[in-house]
C-alpha cells in the first residue's frame, strides 16, 4: 500500500513540475475566461452567459477536445518508463505490478481530472471580471451557483475523462508505441466528428444518445427546444438516456481499465525486443566497378541541381509521414462526403453540379488541409535540426537561399497535391452518381487559381514564423496563434476589414448561371496583395534563417543584421512595394468606391439615424398611385439607369410640404418636379469613417428632404419623377453584391421609400443599450390601431398601384418585370421590352434579366379561363422543370376552385443566381433562386417534393398576400405567410399523399421548437406572428390541425369567405390576423372553439405519450387493444416558462396502425387500423380498443403529430401482442 | 597541405570558455586531437568544420581564410560529428547518394558507383535499402563514416568516430582510414587513446580549451621514456601518496589500486619502472590541469 501512495505521489509531484500540467490548465481557463467574460456565447439575449444550459453545453464541448489532452496525459507515465529505459529498474524492485499500475494510472488521472477544472474557474471568473469590468453588460449575467459548474462536470466531463482516460492508458500498454497515442487521440478526435456528423441523418435518436461516448449528442438532444427561461434554469438530470449512457460507457471503460491491468507486467512491458531477423534473400554481391574516381563539380550547375535534389528530398520526408499520410487520408474522407450528400434541403440533395460541389471542399476539407499546413511547414523548416541532421548538412557546400527555398519548394509541391485532390475525387462522385457534365475548367480554375495561391499564402505566414522561432515547439505555438487571432479573434473584436485579416479575400461562389461573373476580380487584387506580402515575409525574413550550431537568439540576431544588405532582402522589399500598391487599389475600391463601415460605424449609424430623424416618423406624406418605369439594364458594367415617372396623391388629412424620399440601395437618386430637379436638405451629420484616411470620402445623400414648391392639400395629386441609377465600381469589403450580375441580374432596389423608415433601427436591445438607446417594441401596431388598417405591410407607400414598364438589357437576355409583354423590340444594339399590368397590384417589383431559356405551357382555371404559364430557366437546368409546371398547373386549378378565381392571365417563374437561396412572389412572377430545387435531385420516391411544395407556397401567394393584401398590424404577416404554406402542404399532400407530409411536418415542428429556444426578445402567440418560425412553421402546424378538426370543407369555405370579403380591396381597412381568425371561428363548431383560443391566442404545448400498449387476439383477424396514454397541456409565457393547464379534455387523435409497406409508386405507406379523435382528460388514461383486419404493431396518441409537443418520438410506441 | 590555427578563442554565452588561445598546425595525414569530454574538441571541431564562429584569432588551409570563406572550405569538407541524426524514413542508398550530390558529384552514374562502394566499404552494402530509421546505432555511425568521405574531401575531420562500435567494426575503421589518400588532412579527434596511437603520425593533447603539447606520438613518448613508475598500493594509502608523489594515473587492476607516478628520478618506496605509453603521456599532461584520480 505504500508502494502505491509512493508511486501515486510521485506522479502527481512530477506532473506538477512540468509545464505542460499547468499550460494545458491554462489554456482550458483561458478559452473559457475570454468567451465568458467577453460575452462570446451562443447565449440569446434572453439568456444569462452563465446559465446553467451555457455552462454545461461549454463543458460538454471542452471535454471532447479532453480527449486530445487525455491523450498526451494518460499515454505517457508508463511510456515513459519505457523510452527512457527506468522501466529496467522495476524488474529489480521489490514493486508489485499493482502498486505501480495503480500509482501511475490514478496519479495521472487526478491531474487530468484537475486540468479540466480550468474550464469552471475560467467560466467563473470571466464572468465575474466580465461584469465588473463592463467588458460584457452586467446585465447579461445571472446568478452564481455553484451546482451549476459543479453538476456537468460531474455528469459529463470526469467520466468522459475516464473513458478517454482509460483508453489511452490501455492502448499504450497493448501497443508499447507511443506513435498509437498520438496518432489515437487524432484518430479518435477524427472519427467522433465524422460519426457525429452520420448520426444526423439516423432516425433512431435513442440509438444516438446511447452510443455517443461522449455525450455531446445525447446533452445536445435533450436540450435543443430549451426555452430562454429554461436555458437559465434547467440542468439537465442525470436519468433517462443521459444515465443509460454513463453507465454503458463508464463500464466500457472499466472493461479497458481491467484489460489493461491484465495485461501489463514488468516483463512483458518492459523486456527488451529481440528484433527477429528476417531470412535475407539471395544476396546482390557487390559487384567492385573498375575505378571510382570522383571529381566534385561546384560549377555553375551545382547550385541548381542541389535545390532539386534538397526539395525532392522533403518533398518525400512529407509524403511518408505517417501523420501527414492519416491526416489526408481523413480529409480525403470527409471530402468525399461532403461530395457525395453536399446541401441538402428538406433531406434532399442536389445533382453533383460542378459549380455546386466547389463550394463543399470548404467544409472540412480545407480544415484538413490547414492542420497539414501548419503542421508539416514547421516540421520541414525545422527537419533537419529536430532529426539531428543538421550537423551533417550544414557543411554542404550549398548557399543558404538555396537550402531555404528547397523547402519552400518543397511545401508549394506539396499543397499543389492538396489542391488538385479534390478534383479527382469530385469527378469519381460525379461518374459515380451518372452525372457526366464535368466541366473541367472549372476544377481547374478554382483549384489552382483560386485555391491554390490560397493554400501558398497560408505556407508563406506559418513558413516566415518558423524562422523567427528556432524552437519547433515554440513556432507551432506562434503559427496557431497568429492564426487563432486572424481567424478567432478578429472576427470577436468585430473587425471584418478583408485586408487585416491574412490570405482573406471577400467569399465567392460559382453559380451554373453566373459563372465567377465580377467575383473574379476581388479575387485576382486580393490574390495579388496577399501573394506579394507573403513573399515579402518569406524573403525578409529568411535573415534569421539559422545554419550551423550556433541557435541562440543573440547570435542569430547578429547574423541577421549581417544579413539585412543582401539582395534577398531587397528582392523582399519589390514584394512590400507590389503588396502596397495593390493594397493600394484595393483600398480605394473597398472604401472609398464602396463605402466601408466597421460593424461598430454600421452600428452607430442606425443608431445616429434613429436620433436624428425618428421624429419624422408619423409626418404626412403621399402615397403612389400610378408607376411608370424606364429601365436600361447593362449586365455587363453591372450598371443600370432607372426613371419613374410617379402619380402621388396626398391621402391624408394633413398638408404635405415637403417630400423625405430614402433608398439606401440606389447609387444616386434625384427628384424631378415639372422637368427640373427638385432641391434637397440631407439631414443626417454622421461621425468621420474611421477608415477614410485620405478624408476625401463623400457621403452617398440617401435620405434626402424635398421641399415642394406647392404644398399638397389633402386628396392633391402630383407628378413627380425619378432619375436613379444603381452604379457597380470596384468591389466591396464583402457581399456578392448579387442584384446586378453579367446573367441573372434580380433587383427591387430601384423604389426610393418615403418617410421614416423603422425597419432601418437597430434591433438588438443589447446593442441599442450601447448607444443610449432603449429597447426596441419589435411589435407591429394593435389590430384595431386606424395607422395600421389603412396602411398595407409590404409597403406604407402606396396602396395599390397601376404599373407599366418599358426594361431594355442586352441582346442576347430577357428582362422581365410583373405585367403583360405588350411589344418587344431591337433598337441600336439593345433590346427593348414593354409590359403593361391591367390591374392594380401592390408597389412593389423586380427587374429581371438574364439568358433564358423558356419553357411555355397552359393551364385552364374552372371557369374556362387559359392561363399561360412562362418556365424562364438556365438552359441546363432542366431537371425538375415537370415539377415547376405541376404545382402551377395543380394549383391554379384548385386555388381558383376553392378559393378565388386566379386573377392574371399568366403565371411565371424566373430562374436567378444562387447567390441568394429564396423564392419570392410578385404579380404573376416569381423569381426562384438556382440553389432552391433547379438541380435537385428527386430519384428517391420518398424525398419530400420541395420543388412542388415551394412553386405551390408561391403560387398560393398570389391570393395570400397579392389578392389579400395584409395590413399594417401586429400578426397580419400570417395572412400571407401562414396561409401560403398551409395551401402549399394541401396541394402537395393531394398530389403525394398523408405519409410523404410526415417528415415535413416533423420538421416543421422541429424548427419551430428551435426557434423558440433562440427567441432574444418574447415568443409571441400566433395572432400577433412577428418571428419566421411563428409565421412559417407554427402557421403550418395550426392550421393543418384545425383543418384536421374541422375538415376541407369547413376550412375551404371559410377562406372563401375571407378572400370574398377581402380580396382585391383596394381602400382601406385593410385585412390582419383577427380578420383571418373570424372567418375560421365562423366556420368552427363551439366544442373546438377552445382550439382556437389556445392556438391564436395562447403559447399551447402538449406532453403527450403512450404508457403502454398491449394486444390480445380475440378472433381471426380480430385484437383488443389495451392502451394507456398520458397527456397533459401547458400554457408557455412569452420567455417559455410553462405552467400546467387546467381543463377538462381535448380532443386528441388515437391511432392504432398496421405494418408499413410500400404503395405502387415505392413510397412509405402507413396502414391505419383505427385512428378516431377521443377527448382525452389530463393525466393517464386507459383506452380499449377493437381492431380488424392486420396484427396491431404500433399504436398511439396523436400520432400525427399534428399538436406541439416538445418530445414528438414518444406519442407512439410499438404493440406488444400476447 | 597545411592546416594553420593561430589564436582561436571561443567563449560560450553562458560563460564557459571552450577555446583558450589555441594554436595548432596541421600537416598531410592523420591528425590525432586527444583530449577529456568538455576539453574543447567539440568546439574546435565544430568552428572548423563552418558550423560555428569563433571570437577571435584564425583558421587558414592553405590560404583559404576558412572563418570568413565558409562556403569554399565546404567544398572540400569531409565531416563526422559525435552527434548525429539522420531522416528515419529515407533508405541508406537514396540517403547517401542525395549527400553525394550535396558534395559535388553530378554525374549520375559516377554517384551510384560512389555510393555502392563506399557502403561496401563500411559493410553496410546489404541492408542499403533499409530506411535509416531501422539502422541500429553502430550502423548508424558506418553510414555516417560513409558520407563523410564522399566526394573525395581533402580535409576530413572525425570526432569520436568508434564510439558505438565493437572490436571488429573499429579495426575495420582503422584500416578504412589508414587508406586514404596522400594529399588528405585527416583530424581525428577522441578521448581514446588507443584511436590515436594506433593511427596518428601526429598529436595534440587538449584540456580546459588549452593546447597542452603538439607533437609527434613517438616524440611524447620518448620524452617521458624512463620517468614512469608504478606500484600496487592499499586505497587508503593513496592521499599519502598523492602528497609525496607525482601521480598520473590510478587504476583497478586484479582488485587492487595501480599506481602510476611521474619522477624524474628513483622514487623508490616500492615503485618499479614500466614502458611509457602514450596513456602516461596524455595523463601526465593531463594531471597539471584535472584531477586524475578516479576514486
Amino acid at each position: 500500500m505504500q508502494d502505491f501512495w509512493n508511486i501515486f505521489k510521485f506522479e502527481i509531484r512530477y506532473r506538477f513540475s512540468r509545464p505542460a500540467t499547468y499550460a494545458y490548465f491554462g489554456m482550458l481557463f483561458a478559452i473559457a475566461f475570454l468567451l465568458f467574460g467577453g460575452g462570446f456565447t451562443p447565449a440569446s439575449e434572453k439568456v444569462y452567459h452563465n446559465s446553467p444550459y451555457v455552462i454545461a453545453s461549454l463543458q460538454s464541448i471542452i471535454s471532447i477536445f479532453g480527449v486530445l489532452l487525455a491523450s498526451a496525459i494518460m499515454g505517457v507515465p508508463i511510456y515513459r518508463d519505457l523510452e527512457h529505459k527506468t522501466g529496467t529498474f522495476m524488474f529489480s524492485y521489490p514493486l508489485t505490478k499493482t502498486a505501480y499500475f495503480m500509482g501511475r494510472f490514478w496519479g495521472s488521472f487526478v491531474v487530468l481530472l484537475f486540468i479540466t477544472t480550468g474550464v469552471m474557474f475560467g467560466m467563473y471568473f470571466g464572468s465575474l471580471i466580465g461584469a465588473a469590468t463592463g467588458w460584457t453588460e452586467a446585465e447579461r449575467y445571472g446568478p452564481h451557483v455553484l451546482v451549476n459548474y459543479i453538476q456537468p462536470w460531474l455528469t459529463l466531463v470526469l467520466p468522459n475523462m475516464w473513458i478517454a482516460g482509460t483508453l489511452f492508458f490501455a492502448l499504450i500498454i497493448f501497443t508499447r508505441n507511443i506513435k498509437s497515442i498520438y496518432s489515437g487521440g487524432i484518430v479518435l478526435f477524427i472519427a467522433y466528428l465524422f460519426s457525429s456528423f452520420l448520426a444526423q441523418d439516423i432516425e433512431n435518436k435513442d440509438l444516438v444518445q446511447l452510443l455517443d461516448p461522449f455525450a455531446l449528442n445525447t446533452f445536445n438532444y435533450e436540450t435543443r427546444y430549451l426555452t430562454p427561461f429554461e436555458q437559465n434554469t434547467f440542468v439537465l438530470p442525470l436519468q433517462g438516456n443521459l444515465l443509460l449512457n454513463r453507465v454503458i460507457w463508464s463500464l466500457a471503460g472499466l472493461l479497458f481499465f481491467v484489460a489493461a491491468y491484465w495485461k501489463f507486467s514488468f516483463t512483458y512491458f518492459f523486456q527488451e525486443r529481440i528484433k527477429g531477423t528476417k531470412k535475407s534473400e539471395k544476396e546482390e554481391a557487390y559487384q567492385a566497378p573498375s575505378q571510382v574516381k570522383v571529381f566534385p563539380d561546384f560549377s555553375g550547375k551545382y547550385q541548381w541541381l542541389s535545390l532539386v535534389a534538397l526539395s525532392k528530398i522533403e518533398v518525400s520526408n512529407i509524403l511518408k509521414d505517417i501523420y501527414f499520410r492519416s491526416i489526408l487520408l481523413g480529409g480525403a474522407i470527409f471530402l468525399a462526403l461532403d461530395f457525395w450528400i453536399g446541401n441538402t434541403l428538406y433531406s434532399v440533395s442536389n445533382f453533383p453540379v460542378t459549380s455546386f460541389l466547389m463550394e463543399f471542399k470548404g467544409f472540412d476539407y480545407s480544415l484538413f488541409v490547414f492542420i497539414i499546413i501548419v503542421f508539416f511547414t514547421g516540421e520541414s523548416i525545422h527537419r533537419s535540426q529536430s532529426s539531428g541532421y543538421s550537423v551533417i548538412s550544414d557543411t554542404f557546400p550549398v548557399k543558404d537561399s538555396v537550402l531555404l527555398t528547397s523547402k519552400f519548394l518543397a511545401l508549394a509541391g506539396v499543397t499543389l497535391i492538396l489542391a488538385l485532390i479534390p478534383i479527382p475525387i469530385g469527378l469519381i462522385v460525379q461518374t459515380i452518381k451518372g452525372y457526366f457534365t464535368y466541366e473541367l475548367q472549372i476544377y481547374l480554375i478554382d483549384s489552382l487559381l483560386i485555391t491554390y495561391p490560397d493554400y501558398l499564402q497560408m505556407v508563406m505566414l506559418v513558413f516566415a514564423v518558423h524562422l523567427i522561432f528556432n524552437n519547433k515547439f515554440a513556432g507551432h505555438a506562434a503559427s496557431i496563434g497568429v492564426w487563432v487571432v486572424i481567424g478567432l479573434v478578429l472576427d470577436l473584436a468585430k473587425v471584418n476589414f478583408t485586408m487585416f485579416k491574412f490570405s482573406y479575400k471577400p467569399s465567392y461562389i460559382w453559380s451554373d448561371m453566373n459563372g465567377l461573373g465580377h467575383l473574379g476580380k476581388s479575387l485576382f487584387w486580393f490574390n495579388l496583395y496577399w501573394t506579394a506580402f507573403g513573399l515579402f515575409l518569406v524573403l525578409f525574413f529568411s535573415i534569421f534563417f539559422t545554419r550551423g550550431s550556433e541557435t541562440n537568439f543573440a547570435s542569430r540576431w547578429k547574423v541577421a543584421k549581417q544579413r539585412l544588405g543582401s539582395p534577398i532582402v531587397k528582392l523582399s522589399l519589390v514584394f512590400l512595394f507590389i503588396a502596397l500598391g495593390s493594397g493600394a487599389f484595393i483600398y480605394q475600391s473597398v472604401v472609398y468606391d464602396n463605402g466601408y463601415l466597421t460593424i461598430r460605424e454600421g452600428e452607430k449609424r442606425s443608431a445616429d439615424y434613429e436620433k436624428q430623424l425618428k421624429h419624422y416618423q408619423f409626418i404626412p406624406q403621399p402615397k403612389v398611385v400610378s408607376v411608370f418605369l424606364s429601365a436600361d439594364i447593362y449586365p455587363e458594367e453591372r450598371k443600370a439607369d432607372f426613371k419613374l415617372d410617379l402619380t402621388i396623391v396626398n391621402k391624408t388629412d394633413s398638408p404635405i410640404d415637403s417630400l423625405h424620399m430614402h433608398s439606401n440601395s440606389l447609387s444616386n437618386f434625384d427628384i424631378l418636379y415639372d422637368g427640373k430637379a427638385l432641391d434637397y436638405r440631407f439631414p443626417l451629420s454622421y461621425d468621420k469613417r474611421k477608415f477614410d484616411i485620405l478624408n476625401k470620402y463623400e457621403q452617398k445623400h440617401w435620405y434626402k428632404i424635398l421641399p415642394l414648391p406647392q404644398t399638397m392639400q389633402p386628396g392633391d395629386t402630383l407628378q413627380i419623377q425619378v432619375l436613379a441609377n444603381l452604379v457597380n465600381k470596384g468591389f466591396p469589403n464583402s457581399g456578392y453584391g448579387r442584384d446586378l450580375v453579367h446573367n441573372g441580374t434580380f433587383t427591387s432596389a430601384f423604389l426610393p421609400s418615403f418617410g421614416y423608415n423603422e425597419s432601418l433601427e437597430l434591433s438588438s436591445d443589447e446593442t441599442r443599450r450601447k448607444y443610449d438607446l432603449g429597447p426596441k417594441d419589435t411589435d407591429l401596431p394593435k389590430h384595431d390601431d386606424p395607422f395600421g388598417l389603412r396602411n398595407l405591410l409590404f409597403s406604407q407607400d402606396a396602396d395599390f398601384v397601376s404599373f407599366e414598364a418599358i426594361v431594355s438589357t442586352s441582346p442576347n437576355q430577357i428582362a422581365v418585370v410583373p405585367g403583360y409583354l405588350q411589344k418587344e423590340w431591337t433598337e441600336n444594339g439593345r433590346r427593348y421590352f414593354h409590359y403593361i399590368q391591367d390591374t392594380p397590384i401592390q408597389y412593389f417589383f423586380s427587374v429581371v434579366s438574364a439568358d433564358y431559356e423558356v419553357l411555355l405551357e397552359e393551364a385552364t382555371l374552372p371557369d374556362g379561363q387559359k392561363v399561360a404559364i412562362e418556365i424562364y430557366h438556365h438552359q441546363r437546368h432542366t431537371f425538375n422543370l415537370d415539377r415547376f409546371l405541376a404545382a402551377y398547373k395543380d394549383g391554379l386549378v384548385y386555388f381558383s376552385e376553392k378559393y378565388s378565381p386566379f386573377q392574371f392571365r399568366q403565371m411565371r417563374i424566373l430562374e436567378f443566381p444562387r447567390y441568394a437561396g429564396f423564392a419570392q412572389s410578385f404579380p404573376n412572377t416569381v423569381p426562384f433562386s438556382e440553389s432552391f430545387g433547379w438541380v435537385a435531385d428527386f430519384s428517391d420516391p420518398n424525398s419530400f417534393d420541395y420543388v412542388y411544395f415551394v412553386t405551390a407556397h408561391e403560387l398560393a401567394h398570389q391570393w395570400w398576400g397579392h389578392q389579400i393584401a395584409p395590413n399594417y398590424t401586429r400578426g397580419s404577416n400570417l395572412i400571407s405567410e401562414a396561409l401560403a404554406e398551409y395551401s402549399a402542404l394541401i396541394l402537395t399532400e393531394r398530389a403525394y399523399g398523408k405519409d410523404n407530409m410526415k417528415r415535413f411536418l416533423k420538421d416543421e415542428l422541429d424548427r419551430y421548437l428551435r426557434g423558440r429556444s433562440n427567441e432574444s426578445k418574447k415568443e409571441n402567440a400566433f395572432i400577433n406572428a412577428d418571428r419566421g418560425y411563428i409565421w412559417y412553421q407554427k402557421g403550418a402546424l395550426v392550421l393543418y390541425a384545425l383543418r384536421d378538426y374541422i375538415g376541407d370543407e369547413a376550412i375551404d369555405s371559410a377562406l372563401k369567405g375571407f378572400v370574398g370579403e377581402f380580396g382585391l380591396k383596394e381602400h382601406p381597412p385593410f385585412p390582419g390576423s383577427s380578420d383571418l381568425l373570424r372567418y375560421l371561428t365562423m366556420h368552427t363548431p363551439d366544442s373546438m372553439h377552445y382550439f382556437l383560443e389556445d392556438t391564436w391566442q395562447k403559447i399551447t404545448l402538449y406532453e403527450n405519450k403512450v404508457v403502454d400498449a398491449a394486444a390480445e387476439k380475440t378472433g381471426d383477424e380480430e385484437y383488443l387493444v389495451t392502451l394507456t396514454v398520458s397527456s397533459q397541456k401547458l400554457y408557455a409565457d412569452s420567455l417559455g416558462r410553462e405552467t400546467p393547464a387546467i381543463y377538462e379534455g381535448d380532443y386528441l387523435d388515437i391511432g392504432i396502425f398496421a405494418k408499413e409497406d410500400k404503395d405502387e409508386n415505392g413510397r412509405n405507406r402507413t396502414n391505419p387500423l383505427y385512428i378516431q379523435k377521443h377527448k382525452i382528460s389530463p393525466g393517464e388514461t386507459k383506452l380499449q380498443i377493437k381492431v380488424k383486419g392486420a396484427v396491431p404493431v404500433k399504436a398511439g396518441i396523436d400520432p400525427y403529430n399534428k399538436l406541439i409537443d416538445r418530445i414528438p418520438d414518444d406519442n407512439v410506441v410499438n404493440v406488444t401482442v400476447n | 597541405m597545411e592546416l594553420i590555427i593561430q589564436n582561436l578563442s571561443k567563449t560560450y554565452p553562458n560563460g564557459v570558455k571552450a577555446l583558450n588561445d589555441i594554436s595548432l598546425t596541421i600537416q598531410q595525414g592523420m591528425f590525432g586531437l586527444l583530449g577529456p569530454n568538455g576539453a574543447g574538441k567539440s568546439t574546435l571541431m565544430r568552428t572548423i568544420a563552418t558550423l560555428q564562429d569563433a571570437d577571435s584569432g584564425s583558421v587558414f588551409l592553405d590560404d583559404l581564410d576558412v572563418l570568413h570563406d565558409k562556403q569554399k572550405l565546404r567544398e572540400k569538407l569531409g565531416y563526422l560529428p559525435q552527434d548525429f541524426g539522420l531522416y528515419p524514413r529515407i533508405t541508406a542508398e537514396v540517403m547517401l547518394d542525395h549527400i553525394a550530390q550535396m558534395k559535388g558529384v553530378i554525374n549520375k552514374s559516377e554517384r551510384k558507383d560512389l555510393v555502392n562502394s563506399l557502403l561496401n566499404k563500411v559493410n553496410l552494402f546489404k541492408d542499403r535499402k533499409k530506411a535509416l530509421g531501422t539502422f541500429s546505432g553502430g550502423m548508424r555511425q558506418r553510414f555516417g563514416i560513409a558520407q563523410a568521405l564522399a566526394g573525395n574531401p581533402s580535409l576530413i575531420i572525425v570526432d569520436e568516430p568508434t564510439a558505438g562500435l565493437d572490436p571488429s567494426e573499429r579495426n575495420r575503421f582503422y584500416n578504412l582510414l589508414s587508406e586514404l589518400g596522400e594529399n588528405t588532412i585527416v583530424i581525428l579527434s577522441t578521448h581514446i587513446v588507443e584511436d590515436v596511437s594506433t593511427l596518428c603520425s601526429q598529436m595534440a593533447i587538449i584540456c580546459l580549451g588549452e593546447v597542452l603539447m603538439q607533437g609527434k606520438p613517438s616524440d611524447g613518448i620518448k620524452e617521458l621514456e624512463g620517468q614512469i613508475y608504478q606500484k600496487s598500493i592499499a586505497k587508503e594509502d593513496l592521499s599519502q601518496y598523492k602528497g609525496q608523489f607525482d601521480v598520473i594515473s590510478t587504476q583497478l587492476k586484479e582488485g587492487k589500486l595501480s599506481l602510476r607516478i611521474k619522477s624524474e628520478t628513483e622514487p623508490g618506496s616500492g615503485f618499479v619502472p614500466t614502458v611509457t605509453n602514450l596513456e602516461d603521456v596524455y595523463f601526465s599532461y593531463i594531471s597539471q590541469k584535472v584531477d586524475p584520480i578516479t576514486l
